[in-house]
């Protein structure tokens, strides 16, 4: 988040708003929630906690977030086949989702799966996904 | 009806009601030693509805991983069931059983309303109009048997078990579990039943008999309270509390029934006729105390003029609890009788009635 955002910036409120989200849909203290926790790894989420996760921030922003956005969030326009073929994430994917979702970090390797994708989500995986849906970018 | 089978022993018990958590308070209340301590009110959600008061369950459940499948009863339910065991000392795993009781289905109006208030007459763009506002675990969230699934795991209760449904639920689990005790088919059995009358579609039809209430109670049987606690144990570290050696607070016995009258005439309104409370409750002639709410007209069976015969009324002091009540009442009994120690040879007679025609009997005595 860029320091010169202001606390009453609308950036700001998305990603406090985000975070709460997060928070309550994992019955987790928000000050235990930070915008790098990684979902899985760090708050414990699995995959139904996703779901949970989405419906609160598509009722907290009155947007609604599709499956195809949440791929298009970690594969931009690539195609499902370019992107993993047979499953495996191909190294032009690879490339894409340092590119788009470094929060990923070390988990953007050789054999991550398609599947896993979720694994590298954090709570600014999100914040930029329904900051894409809220100003109509390319993001979401 | 089935065959009555022998007493099992309460060795643990937890519950929540409109009165509050304690046991021996509520007994207190109930055998009028502790007056209650104010009136029913009527909040404001419930102000349109033709009932003058309703009771429910001060304060929320505590906090839990499970908020995200479980509403407020559902929560309450697991939590009582939980301390219940823990209180009972009753090792976990093959052989506990699990029976859990829930009241009949509800609408859910408190999700269904929002969602579909905006919906035009030919339901089209339903969806934005607001379906999306249901969550999407809703369905998930309504399953009758949600509470017995993540107890069952939580508390490692792999014995047979059950989950009934409706009106009469608790005292049917009641029922089961006791006959899975007694046979052998199980050692001990973790019984818990809940249910809320709050809800719109009771109170708009609320027959002015009582006052809706709720509750979620449990309790823990075992057919040996000197064995239990040294009964074989398949998965050690699951075990509750292996080291406590449970004590028996009374005995139990339960039976249920269903007045295949009413239901021939299409009465869905009618309780239990008196045959049907006299055949429940064949070979209980013995009883001392009476607990059964004034709209079961049926007299009861039994030595009218028993010298120290009382009768009592847990709806009188927490409301109408449904499908919960019969949990409710064997959890007072026991802890009265088990308080009044000078009355050797207790017993209390407990009936609860739901519609149509369903009756619940349990017999809570202070010996075997």
């Amino acid at each position: 988040m860029s320091a010169a955002l202001t606390s009453s910036s609308p950036a700001v409120h998305h990603a406090e708003t985000v975070r709460l989200a997060v928070a309550e849909a994992l019955n987790l203290d928000p000050a235990t929630v930070g915008p790098d926790s990684n979902l899985m790894d760090d708050l414990g989420a699995d995959s139904l906690a996703f779901l949970d996760i989405v419906f609160r921030i598509e009722q907290a922003f009155s947007i609604e977030i599709t499956r195809g956005e949440m791929e298009r969030a970690a594969r931009g326009d690539m195609s499902a086949e370019e992107f993993a073929p047979a499953g495996v994430i191909s190294e032009r994917g690879l490339e894409r989702l340092r590119e788009l979702l470094p929060e990923g970090g070390a988990k953007i390797a050789p054999g991550l799966r398609a599947t896993q994708i979720l694994s590298l989500f954090t709570v600014a995986t999100f914040v930029k996904i329904a900051e894409g849906k809220l100003t109509g970018g390319a993001q979401a | 009806m089935t065959a009555p089978v022998a007493p099992v022993a309460i060795v643990g018990a937890a519950l929540r009601t409109a009165r509050g958590d304690d046991p021996d308070a509520l007994a207190r209340m109930l055998v009028g030693e502790l007056p209650p301590p104010a009136p029913f009110a009527l909040p404001a959600p419930w102000s349109a509805y033709p009932v003058r008061a309703v009771a429910e369950i001060p304060g929320a459940p505590a906090r839990s991983p499970h908020e995200r499948i479980l509403r407020r009863m559902g929560l309450h339910a697991h939590q009582v069931a939980t301390e219940a065991l823990r209180r009972s000392g009753v090792a976990c795993g093959d052989r506990l059983g699990l029976y859990t009781g829930i009241g009949g289905l509800r609408a859910q109006w408190q999700d269904l309303i929002p969602a579909l208030r905006d919906q035009s007459a030919d339901f089209s763009a339903s969806w934005s109009r607001g379906l999306r506002l249901l969550h999407p675990y809703w369905m998930l969230q309504h399953l009758s048997n949600n509470t017995h699934a993540l107890l069952s795991k939580d508390v490692s209760a792999r014995g047979e078990g059950f989950t009934f449904g409706g009106a009469n639920a608790g005292a049917q689990a009641l029922q089961a579990a006791a006959a899975a005790v007694v046979t052998g088919a199980i050692d001990a059995a973790l019984v818990v039943a809940y249910d809320s009358l709050l809800e719109p579609e009771l109170l708009l039809h609320w027959r002015g008999q009582g006052i809706p209430s709720e509750a979620a109670a449990a309790l823990v049987l075992v057919a040996d309270p000197a064995a239990a606690a040294t009964a074989a144990v398949a998965d050690p570290a699951a075990a509750a509390s292996p080291a406590a050696r449970p004590a028996a607070q009374a005995w139990l016995q339960a039976r249920t029934a269903a007045d295949a009258a009413e239901t021939s005439d299409g009465d869905a309104q009618a309780l239990p006729t008196a045959e049907t409370v006299a055949a429940a409750c064949a070979g209980w002639e013995r009883w001392s105390h009476l607990d059964t709410a004034p709209w079961i007209a049926a007299p009861p069976p039994g030595p009218a003029r028993t010298p120290h015969r009382a009768t009592h009324d847990v709806t009188a002091i927490l409301g109408d609890c449904g499908a919960a009540t019969s949990i409710v009442q064997a959890i007072l009994w026991a802890t009265q009788l088990s308080r009044a120690a000078s009355t050797p040879d207790a017993s209390a007679l407990c009936l609860s009635a739901g519609l149509p025609g369903l009756l619940g009997a349990v017999r809570v005595s202070s010996s075997r």
